[in-house]
């Protein structure tokens, strides 16, 4: 689909709204800004509400008869149970501050992508049935009722923000649109308006343990895959247990790690580095997914998906949970898991058997960020690393929304890039760290029949790399996301062409010096290393 | 269109109050019994909207962190933008309630050719509340020695620095002229940006020409046409001592002033104007990200239906038998 | 309530500053109003009005005086006649009195020459004063200036920088001024 949209049109951007009020002008819903509606199947395995076959782009939706009591009565329950929701209701200004902060909006100039008016989409409807200035003075103080377009117009927009809290650093009460989001998906979710790149993954994470439903026998293919693969490119093959029990660590990735591209180059530098360092680790294939669907989808699906790897640190009797680069899957770790699913008090505070490091940050929750292992282990002098074995990279890093905005995990990445290769170059400052760009295909939204809001979600990240690859030749752009790996290699290549997405810990395995590995010259993507093209040819 | 009706409604207001103090001699009302009621509505509304706040939970601990977390000792955290304990996220609030620190990043995104998107420092909109903020809560604080017998030191020594210029005679208040100015600012931009246009409500408009309107009557009265302030503070002083004197020959300028500040404040309550209130329980802002160092309790956690590694093995036992993989169950 | 304490208290806060005035008042145990003031006022002989209507002056004093000021200092014009002719000198000094009280003054020559003459034009200078001018100044009718000045001031708290400059007058001289 991508092909198919010109650049040249897309840029065509008119930041001027309309010329009807937002009340009275209606979404353009159609098929490059919408996400399909979830398949039957998938809601019924979850058992969620009204699963029927349907689509956005149909005119009945197929709601069922009492939606509008279901909702009102969710928005009930959800105000007397989150904080956040009320004062986020009631204490917007309306100063615009947000506005033009949402990629989503710098990307389309729709004004509705400004969070604070997706935000008034939920407000509207909440002051007129929650607050006496709108029951009294209605549409005067912002009051709106609910009817069926309205609650069309919430999917359309809820499933345009990918909940990426940009708008949130800049709001001078912190209001977080992406909270608002979460709200107004549960609200949507209760009369079955699902969208299936939530929907399915979940069910397949739920059942199998991994988003693309991969069945245990298949996991333990892959990660046989990557042995080998592993291989044949250091000359050793690694040990990678998987259920294995009685080890001292579980190590949960997100699933497109082990069989995504180009997720799985960073896949096999896990793997080489934990050889290198001879830890006892095991995968669960029960607990094969680290990223967490749940979390676009409800808090209670993401308790849900979130439960397996408690349990299953509990039931393989490990000591602590490492996890491995994922964007989400660490919002989730970071904020919510200890909270749903702890205390995880039959695990141990979590110190690296190499180094001796107590990581006192993770205390409680007892699971340990790949990024922070690793540093640790540069830091302490533990790993032999070659530089140069990166020099085909000119690197820069994109820091993930909620690795960033829900964690502030900006210099332990950095820190490992520079310490396993030269040539590193930073985006502008606006758009690194906590001030980062999605890659405007977070939170469900990565989707082929997205591709348009895609694209156009992904312009300020992409444009940046632009930047950097014009100024300093960057050709990699690294990322610790499973998401972003996912979805930046069309995004890029639409909108900058010559630029790879990487892993930080597929740099990590170019440079690692292996005991016993053979004279190395191929690079974690079986491509030659800088100045070993020759001995290829030979 | 919304600040038209907001501009009229605020004209109506005035209206009312001239009409209900001169012409039908409605002063008892207007000095007495309406700003009474408004100071209880403003005060119990904001504490009903508070409570109301607090009585729902934080379920979960979500600070929006915008700078490093502490981890590793040796790398250097942001112990104020991403706060590890209480203290962090107190200088935290403290900064983004007297400082207004969010706003302070505030960038313009422009969309040059190229395409070539360019962030500019816009500290505009923050400069402006700000000075808007800080001068309506001097100004307020003057006011109280409309309201305090013996006039506090602590308030001399405000209006003193307040009035440190020396120019003109009454001294003039620098903050009566950069509240004038900042809400002039603040009512412009939202007429002028195209986006801001779009989403303000008559409710943006409303407070900010209520604002200026209780403003330009307050300056009147003490720059231009005087009026008998002595009287002023008895009505004022009589109403905070419950022992409310209306005075004769009092001028409509400063019903007009008390009943639109009377009507601002039975507003509050009701309104945005409550972020005053709710800056200080946003769960973004006010909270520490220590998250995986102290385990933060969600006190209606769901049961939910969970997918347990047995039903798990259950279902996928002979694959991965074949598989090799180690049971539990054989 | 969750995190109630914190809230509660910061609710206290801001209810009890908000009705501050109230314990303040209820606390400072005075009569907390000046409302049956009466404008302390000697009155001089012949002199019981005032340049402006009482209400007038009250509200706009400080302009007049203001006004006066720069009159005085900048154009040396220092008698204020009002409409039906009345003469005030604008000042807040006992002009008058001064002049009374040099002219009543008999002067010994104890020393030579200068002393005298400069005793001379002093009374040459008073003699024209009083012959021409015969006004009063503010301070001559109101002459508390506790009572008159400081009263309402304090109670509104007001701090006029007239007194850096001026004199703070002795109300006793005017006795001399009455007689
Ligand atoms: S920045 Fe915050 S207060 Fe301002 S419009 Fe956006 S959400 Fe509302
Ligand atoms: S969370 Fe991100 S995508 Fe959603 S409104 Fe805010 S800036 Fe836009």
């Amino acid at each position: 689909m991508s092909e198919t949209l010109k650049q040249e049109e897309l840029v065509q951007i008119d930041y001027k709204p309309p010329g009807t009020g937002w009340m009275d002008t209606k979404p353009d819903i159609r098929k490059g800004k919408i996400n399909w509606g979830a398949v039957q199947k998938s809601v019924e395995y979850l058992d969620l509400p009204n699963p029927r076959k349907w689509s956005p782009t149909d005119d009945d939706w197929q709601l069922p008869k009492d939606w509008k009591k279901i909702i009102l009565e969710g928005m009930r329950e959800r105000i007397e149970k989150f904080r956040t929701f009320q004062v986020f209701m009631d204490i917007c200004v309306r100063c615009g501050a947000c506005a033009d902060k949402c990629h989503f909006f710098i990307g389309s100039g729709d004004p509705k992508n400004m969070p604070v008016l997706r935000a008034e989409l939920l407000r509207a409807v909440y002051r007129k049935e929650f607050t006496l200035a709108g029951k009294l003075m209605g549409k005067m103080a912002g009051a709106r009722d609910l009817t069926e377009d309205v609650l069309k117009e919430w999917f359309f927009y809820f499933f345009q923000c990918t909940e990426c809290r940009r708008c949130s650093v800049f709001c001078p009460y912190g209001i977080d649109t992406a909270e608002i989001t979460m709200m107004g998906r549960e609200l949507l979710s209760l009369v079955g308006l699902e969208i299936d790149w939530i929907t399915t993954p979940a069910a397949n994470c739920f059942r199998t343990g991994n988003h693309l439903g991969i069945q245990p026998h298949g996991f333990q293919d892959s990660v046989d895959f990557a042995v080998d693969d592993l291989e044949d490119i250091i000359g050793i093959k690694v040990e990678a247990p998987v259920n294995k029990k009685g080890a001292e660590i579980l190590f949960v990735v997100p699933s497109a790690d082990y069989f995504g591209d180009p997720h799985y180059f960073g896949f096999l530098g896990y793997l080489a580095l934990f050889h290198e360092i001879g830890l006892d680790y095991t995968f669960s294939s029960y607990a094969s997914e680290g990223g967490n669907f749940g979390l676009f989808h409800s808090n209670q699906m993401m308790k849900r998906l979130n439960s397996k790897i408690y349990m299953e640190a509990k039931r393989l009797g490990v000591k602590w949970v490492l996890g491995g680069e994922c964007g989400h899957m660490w919002r989730v770790i970071n904020q919510y898991m200890d909270t749903m699913n702890g205390p995880a008090d039959f695990l141990e505070v979590p110190k690296s058997p190499i180094t001796g490091t107590v990581f006192e940050n993770a205390r409680s929750t007892k699971m340990v960020h790949i990024t922070e292992f690793t540093a640790d282990l540069i830091k302490n002098g533990k790993l032999k690393l070659d530089k140069s074995r990166n020099d085909q990279w000119r690197i820069t890093f994109h820091d993930s929304c909620n690795p960033a905005r829900a964690m502030g995990i900006l210099e332990e990445p950095r820190y490992i890039i520079n310490s396993v290769a030269n040539n590193f170059f930073e985006m502008p400052e606006n758009c690194i760290k906590e001030q980062t760009f999605c890659c405007g295909g977070g939170a469900g939204l990565g989707t082929e029949e997205n591709m348009e809001m895609r694209l156009r979600g992904g312009l300020p990240r992409a444009n940046a790399v632009k930047y950097v690859h014009d100024k300093h030749g960057v050709n990699v752009l690294t990322c610790m996301c499973a998401i972003d790996k996912a979805v930046l290699p069309t995004l890029i290549d639409y909108w900058v062409s010559g630029v790879q997405i990487g892993s930080v810990h597929e740099l990590v395995g170019n440079a690692l010096v292996i005991k016993g590995e053979k004279e190395r010259t191929l690079d974690m993507r079986s491509d030659p290393l800088p100045g070993k093209e020759e001995t290829e040819d030979v | 269109m919304n600040a038209l009706i907001s501009f009229v409604a605020v004209i109506v207001l005035i209206i009312i109050s001239f009409v209900g103090a001169q012409t039908l001699g409605l002063s008892y009302l207007f000095a007495v019994i309406i700003p009474y009621l408004a100071i209880s509505i403003f005060i119990f509304g904001f504490v009903y909207r508070v409570i109301k706040w607090a009585r729902a939970p934080v379920p979960f601990r979500i600070p929006t962190t915008c700078g490093q977390q502490k981890s590793l000792s040796w790398i250097k955290n942001n112990p104020i933008e991403n706060p590890h304990n209480w203290l962090g996220a107190f200088i935290r609030m403290a900064l983004e309630v007297l400082l207004f620190r969010s706003l302070f990043k505030n960038t313009k995104t422009t969309l040059k050719d190229g395409p070539r998107l360019v962030y500019g420092m816009n500290q505009l909109l923050w400069l402006g509340g700000l000075l808007f903020h800080w001068s309506f809560l001097i100004i307020f604080i003057r006011h109280f020695r409309f309201f305090m017998e013996p006039v506090p030191w602590c308030i001399k020594a405000l209006e003193n620095l307040d009035g440190f210029l020396q120019i003109g005679l009454p001294v003039v208040f620098m903050t009566d002229i950069f509240i004038v100015a900042a809400v002039t600012y603040l009512v412009l931009r939202r007429l002028t940006d195209s986006k801001l246009r779009y989403i303000s409500l008559v409710a943006d408009f409303f407070p900010l020409f209520l604002i200026l309107a209780i403003a330009v009557t307050g300056i009147l009265m003490r720059y231009f046409t005087k009026v008998d302030i002595i009287g002023v503070k008895d009505i004022a002083v009589g109403i905070f001592s419950f022992n409310p004197v209306v005075p004769d020959g009092i001028s409509s300028l400063f019903f007009i002033h008390l009943f639109l500040v009377s009507v601002l404040i039975s507003y509050f309550p009701l309104s945005k104007l409550m972020h005053m209130g709710g800056i200080f329980l946003s769960p973004t802002r006010n909270l520490a990200n220590n998250n995986r160092v102290v385990r933060h309790i969600n006190p209606w956690n769901p049961k939910v239906k969970m997918h347990t590694y047995e039903e798990y093995e259950d279902e996928f036992r002979e694959v991965m038998r074949e598989a090799g993989m180690p049971l539990d169950k054989e | 309530m969750y995190n109630g304490g914190k809230i509660i208290i910061g609710l206290i806060i801001f209810a009890f500053i908000m009705t501050l005035p109230i314990w303040y008042n209820l606390a400072s145990d005075q009569d907390p109003s000046l409302k049956d003031y009466v404008i302390a006022t000697k009155g001089v002989k012949g002199k019981d009005r005032c340049v402006l209507p009482k209400e007038e002056m009250l509200a706009t004093h400080m302009d007049v005086l203001d006004q006066w000021r720069d009159l005085v200092v900048r154009d040396g014009e220092r008698i204020h006649t009002t409409p039906d002719g009345r003469r005030f000198n604008r000042s807040l000094s006992y002009i008058n009195t001064e002049v009374e009280t040099i002219l009543n003054t008999s002067y010994s020559i104890t020393a030579e020459g200068d002393t005298n003459s400069t005793i001379q034009v002093k009374r040459v200078k008073a003699k024209h004063l009083k012959d021409n001018i015969t006004a009063y100044s503010c301070i001559e009718c109101h002459s508390n200036k506790e009572q008159f000045c400081d009263r309402c001031h304090t109670y509104m708290s007001v701090d006029p920088y007239c007194w850096d400059c001026h004199i703070i007058p002795e109300p006793q001289l005017m006795e001399v001024a009455v007689k």
